[in-house]
């Protein structure tokens, strides 16, 4: 737990002071360490509480947080060489 | 040989943490739907200064990095800037004369130029940020409204304010995906409306007989024109009657350093 809580805190200081494809990439990476990581959903709200102005109109960033550091981990699981 | 077999039961203390996050996450996504501007509010209160003091360090880094560079290479610069220098000092000197002249003739034509402005810092704006949106250092401490013109250098249009905090406010770029903006296109202020395409880019449909080029300047409408951006690219569909035009922005939105935000009216508006 303390491993998630130090990570987790890492991913909250990389959207404040990185760029978001790093912290989405960081978000996929974490997603595959650790199990029923649903600390991206937070990640994804953090971003439009942050960056995001009222009205959505273009690309939802807690959206596509979401889904990729979702798909990524679970495709990864799923390939041959993975599962030997 | 006989194997011990694996404990299906679950550590309390891994169970009790597992609980904790699902609850987090729950009050985080609830209180992002319910009070939308809390979440948002408090998390500029809490990392403005930090990022008032990650922008100060940055530069005052990047100011001692040049005490570093070798002499040859500012002796270099130094000349290639003089250059510069005396060749713009010369369009300077005419702009500024036309714009005075242009200044005198809007106030005896009755139309003075309305409104204050105030300078503002970037402390955050894109790639930190996946929207096309900037975060900047005044807020309504500085007298800032909802609704508020952003300019660049040159008078260059590059927004209007979204949000308001007490000491930060979030910029909408006009390049926000599918933000409209009416504009004028080319020497001849065809008006138009633009479609914002994000970083910094746009686009337009018009009818071919309409006389636009690439490179053509794409303005605001009003008697303060501003340049919004240029034309970049004009491609014509397969019937041959519309043209598909793209525009960009004259500069880059991720080196957007300093700003000025022009009060735009004087009327009350909403502060989030």
């Amino acid at each position: 737990m303390k491993k998630r809580t130090f990570a987790n805190s890492a991913l909250v200081l990389s959207a404040l002071f990185f760029p978001w494809y790093i912290t989405l990439i960081f978000a996929c990476v974490l997603a595959f360490l650790f199990p029923f990581y649903v600390e991206a959903v937070v990640l994804g709200s953090l971003f439009d509480a942050l960056y995001s102005p009222g009205s959505h109109n273009g690309f939802y960033a807690g959206a596509i947080v979401t889904i990729v550091s979702s798909i990524i981990p679970f495709v990864i699981s799923r390939t041959p060489w993975h599962s030997r | 040989m006989t194997y011990l077999r694996p404990s299906n039961r679950i550590d309390p203390s891994k169970k009790r943490a597992r609980r904790l996050v699902i609850v987090l996450v729950l009050f985080a996504i609830v209180t992002s739907f319910v009070f939308p501007s809390a979440i948002g509010r408090t998390l500029y209160i809490v990392f403005s200064p930090v990022w008032k003091v990650e922008i100060g360090t940055a530069s005052w880094f990047l100011s001692k990095a040049k005490l570093v560079q070798s002499k040859a290479d500012l002796i270099a610069e130094n000349e290639l800037m003089k250059k510069d220098f005396a060749l713009y000092q010369v369009t300077s000197l005419e702009l500024s004369q036309v714009q005075e002249e242009n200044l005198v003739l809007k106030e005896m034509l009755g139309r003075p130029k309305k409104g204050s402005s105030i300078l503002a810092a970037v402390l955050r704006r894109p790639p930190l940020s996946p929207y096309d949106t900037l975060i900047i250092d005044v807020g309504a401490d500085s007298g800032i409204r909802v609704g508020d013109t952003v300019v660049g250098q040159d008078s260059l249009t590059l927004g209007t304010i979204r949000e308001v905090f007490p000491s930060s406010a979030l910029v909408e770029l006009l390049s926000y995906p599918d933000r409209e903006t009416e504009v004028l296109v080319g020497t001849k202020n065809v008006p138009a409306k633009s479609v914002g395409l994000g970083g910094g880019n746009f686009k337009m449909e018009l009818p071919v007989e309409v006389a636009v080029a690439v490179g053509d300047s794409v303005r605001m409408p009003g008697i303060n024109s501003t340049i919004m951006g240029l034309v970049g690219d004009i491609k014509i569909d397969k019937s041959g009657s519309v043209a598909s035009i793209l525009l960009k922005a004259p500069y880059n939105i991720n080196d957007l350093s300093l700003i000025e935000v022009v009060s735009s009216s004087d009327e009350k508006k909403n502060v989030r």
